[in-house]
């Protein structure tokens, strides 16, 4: 925990990454590994063994590797050691290993099922934020490591950084790849006939009969026909122009807030829970300011109420 | 070792997105990159094609099951590609009675673990559900017509 700046740092400045106060990452540390062990807590690799059998492909990342499927033994315990990793990273218990793990044991856990059958992509984006965690310094504060060091006498950095502030970057890069890249898909098949198109309403309605939406908002916003289309339009433009969120904040607050909101709403119309994209909108919220703000008004509420206190006599 | 974190960070950016153009660009999955075309169709569907898997019992009788929960690990899209995939080539027919063994010793391994609460089963078919849409989907648990895609039975 030097004083001399990391180059990345020095390379971060220069792009105008403002420094970050430690709590921030540490939070987001803390919700982005929590929601991923939540969501996997019942991952079980070895359940689809004995169909890898008859039909295994390996995916890209995979093949690339060499790996396939491991044997019962060695997948349950892949299984738990993540989970363990997880749950460290999430506390920052030896942040700086289980981040890797998380990474490493991640990336070849989360792609096995997918090669067999076919590929999804709803877990694909999390790997890479799996990865930028294992390079990050997220454990510095608000971890057990943090709390280990200073029983040992050892300082602990709190100083603001960009070191604190390029994962929220890093993050914000891959909701954009996810969102500009699925509105560049429909743009190539349907063009903004996907807008005007009367698709997205059967679309609302089908999704009634092949999945278990909570509401039938689906089918209200179907009925609803020219206006209904809004929904689409709303969709299509907050995804096609989400690169505008590097720009200036009040794009990004704008966008990443419209994002969230189309996932919500993909989820109460069409019933599907991309889980893992929640993740990456926790790493773009500012939790070192809010963090910071909430301390300043504790300690001067204390403050306030020592003053207050009467004085012995 | 400074440098080489810094330069590993950078590195993992440009990999991704990288990656990730070349995906777009090629319009194909290499997983972790993907091109994230989902419901590009602008067209209006008059009807929806899903599957579904019936288990039949010991008496003849059929019994819906829910492919999330007692056929688990699939999911209804993956099951339906994996049954079809295996029924495919040479030996497609009889890997795709394998396939379709395996799917129905893990629904009774659950079963047996009580995962599940599904009677036991003498076999299995997977269907192609059909429905007309209907814009207030009331006739979502009566498909208008079903295509049977494999089954097995002992």
């Amino acid at each position: 925990m030097g004083t001399e700046k990391e180059p990345i740092v020095r390379w971060l400045e220069k792009l105008e990454v403002r420094p970050a106060a430690p709590e921030g990452l540490a939070i987001s540390r803390f919700f982005f590994f929590s929601w991923i062990a939540l969501m996997h807590a019942d991952t079980h690799t070895a359940a689809w063994l004995p169909f890898a059998e008859l039909d295994f492909r390996p995916v890209w990342l995979i093949d690339v590797l060499g790996l396939g499927f491991a044997s019962e033994g060695w997948l349950d315990f892949f299984d738990r050691a993540w989970m363990a990793a997880l749950i460290a990273s999430a506390l920052g218990f030896c942040t700086r290993l289980s981040t890797a793990i998380s990474f490493f044991l991640g990336a070849y856990l989360l792609a096995l099922p997918h090669c067999i059958s076919k590929a999804h992509h709803s877990d694909a984006i999390v790997v890479f934020a799996l990865a930028a965690f294992a390079l990050s310094r997220s454990g510095d504060v608000l971890s057990i490591d943090a709390w280990l060091a200073r029983r040992r006498g050892e300082h602990v950095n709190k100083a603001p950084s960009t070191e604190y502030a390029w994962m929220a970057w890093f993050a914000l890069t891959c909701i954009v790849i996810v969102y500009f890249s699925a509105a560049l898909a429909k743009l190539r098949v349907s063009g903004l006939e996907w807008a005007w198109g009367d698709g997205g309403a059967s679309r609302f309605i089908a999704h009634q009969y092949t999945h278990e939406p909570p509401t039938q908002l689906g089918l209200k916003i179907a009925a609803l026909g020219t206006v209904g289309k809004l929904a689409n339009w709303f969709a299509l433009g907050l995804e096609a122009l989400s690169p505008l969120a590097f720009f200036h904040r009040y794009a990004r607050a704008a966008l990443l807030g419209g994002l969230f909101t189309l996932q919500v709403g993909i989820y109460l119309t069409l019933g599907i829970f991309f889980d893992n994209f929640f993740a990456l909108f926790a790493l773009c919220v500012p939790w070192g300011v809010a963090y910071h703000a909430l301390r300043e008004r504790a300690l001067a509420w204390r403050s306030a109420k020592v003053a207050k206190a009467p004085k012995p006599a | 070792m400074r440098w080489l974190r810094s330069v590993a960070i950078v590195g993992l950016w440009g990999f991704m997105v990288a990656g990730s153009v070349y995906a777009v660009i090629d319009a194909k999955e290499a997983w972790p990159f993907a091109h994230y075309s989902m419901y590009v169709s602008a067209e209006k569907a008059e009807t929806v094609t899903f599957p579904q898997v019936d288990g039949i019992l010991a008496d003849g009788s059929r019994r819906r099951l829910s492919i999330r929960e007692e056929l688990a690990p699939f999911d209804p899209s993956r099951l339906k590609a994996f049954v079809q995939r295996t029924g495919k080539g040479k030996k497609g027919v009889e890997r795709q009675h394998e396939a379709l063994e395996r799917l129905l010793e893990t629904y009774e391994q659950r079963r047996r673990a009580g995962l599940h609460s599904g009677p036991p089963l003498i076999g299995i078919e997977l269907y192609d559900a059909t429905w007309v849409l209907l814009p207030d989907a009331s006739n979502k648990d009566q498909p208008t017509s079903r295509t049977l895609l494999a089954r097995l039975v002992h």
